[in-house]
């Protein structure tokens, strides 16, 4: 007899309980002190007790205990996300005061359509978990198709309880918040392409103007895809800046504007060479007659309108300004 | 940014010569003499050795003026300018 007593009190007894988090564990009226394993994830477990306040977890999900949650205090209303509005509670017509209007549920079913009517138990001392869905009152299909008209009330549905409002129109302000988050995200994230983009054509155009600056070569290649970029490499070879290109009168020249020791100097170039045809400078020997422009390209341009600086022998032809 | 590989106390040389313009290959002393750069560049115009320029047999940079532009913010490197000598009016 004595035998069959022990091994009644060393039986665990399986019971389904919800794991809220934590090693205590409401449920039988008593709190459990939660031994071995967690559960991975919340939800309703399957948990032995054996016979003493300490309880293990089976290993594996249980069913909710319906009558368990039936036995509890229960209220009614409707469900915003995790957030439960209850039919009697006080409530302000203010989707910003949501938190403190609701209840936090905890299990709630997965799928549940929007402004489903529900039930909640109250479990153990602070918690509230999901029961049961309840058959809607009425107006629960019409303020729906408002929601998806995007009306902005439901003032025109009838016998839309207060609960019922602030589910619309906290659903409502959710959903323009997130619409806009939404907009605001790709908005930001186009910016950061056309930064990205602008980033990457000013990488290329910094290497490929370094490469020019670094070969003559690479600068006479670059004349026919980029007479601007092309020039631009020659001048900075002798430290002056490229302002602006235009055409000349004859096809095979161009008309470059650069600027040089802080002023603004203009001349003529052969389109294909970069050699000066026109300098914008008097290069001319009044006693020979001899032209000197055709001499230089644009790379050593700049560093003849310097000697002439320096000596004090400028005359510019044309004008910039 | 820096495309070439030039040492503080080096320049690449820049050579204008009959219109046309071209680089030294290989840098030189930025503090070379006027002389030795002439005659540098005068032995690589003849030998074709001027990246961007024909091998001249006839070249004379007796009379040719050598300008320094030292390293700036947009060129990080010393640069020589051999070119000809200017007539101003």
């Amino acid at each position: 007899m004595s035998a069959l007593w022990t091994q009644l009190i060393a039986t665990p007894e399986p019971v389904s309980l919800p794991w809220l988090g934590g090693r205590a564990l409401f449920g039988q009226g008593r709190t459990f002190k939660l031994v071995g394993d967690l559960p991975p994830e919340h939800g309703w477990h399957s948990f032995e007790v054996d016979g003493s306040r300490r309880i293990r977890w089976a290993g594996v999900e249980a069913w909710a205990d319906h009558d368990a949650l039936m036995k509890a205090p229960t209220r009614c209303g409707y469900l915003v996300g995790n957030r439960f509005l209850p039919d009697d509670a006080p409530i302000v017509l203010d989707p910003r005061r949501i938190v403190e209007q609701s209840l936090e549920v905890r299990l709630v079913e997965a799928g549940l359509g929007r402004f489903s009517r529900v039930r909640v138990a109250r479990w153990g001392h602070t918690d509230w978990v999901y029961a049961q869905q309840e058959f809607p009152l009425g107006p629960e299909a019409a303020v729906l198709d408002a929601y998806l008209d995007r009306a902005a009330s439901v003032t025109s549905v009838p016998h839309v309880t207060p609960a019922l409002d602030l589910a619309f129109r906290f659903e409502s302000w959710r959903r323009t918040d997130a619409e806009e988050r939404r907009l605001l995200m790709e908005l930001e994230r186009q910016e950061a392409e056309r930064r990205e983009a602008e980033r990457l054509m000013a990488e290329a155009e910094q290497l490929q103007f370094a490469e020019a600056m670094a070969s003559v070569a690479k600068r006479r290649g670059l004349i026919e895809r980029d007479f601007a970029g092309a020039a631009r490499a020659a001048l900075a070879v002798g430290d002056a800046e490229l302002l602006d290109v235009r055409d000349a009168r004859t096809k095979t020249e161009k008309v470059v504007q650069f600027r040089f020791r802080k002023r603004r100097f203009e001349c003529v170039v052969e389109r294909s060479t970069l050699r000066i045809v026109d300098s914008g400078i008097c290069l001319v020997d009044h006693g020979t007659g001899e032209k000197g422009d055709t001499y230089f390209t644009l790379e050593s341009l700049p560093a003849v309108i310097q000697q002439a600086i320096d000596e004090g022998r400028l005359v510019v032809f044309r004008h910039a300004d | 940014m820096q495309a070439v590989n030039i040492r503080a106390q080096e320049a690449r040389v820049n050579v204008t010569w009959n219109g046309h313009n071209g680089d030294l290959v290989d840098a030189v002393p930025y503090n070379a003499a006027d002389g030795d750069i002439r005659d540098w560049v005068t032995e690589a115009l003849r030998s074709g050795a001027v990246v961007g320029m024909r091998a001249d047999r006839g070249v004379n940079l007796q009379d040719f003026v050598v300008d320094r532009f030292p390293a700036s913010r947009q060129v990080p490197y010393n640069r020589i300018f051999v070119r000809p000598k200017t007539p101003f009016g």
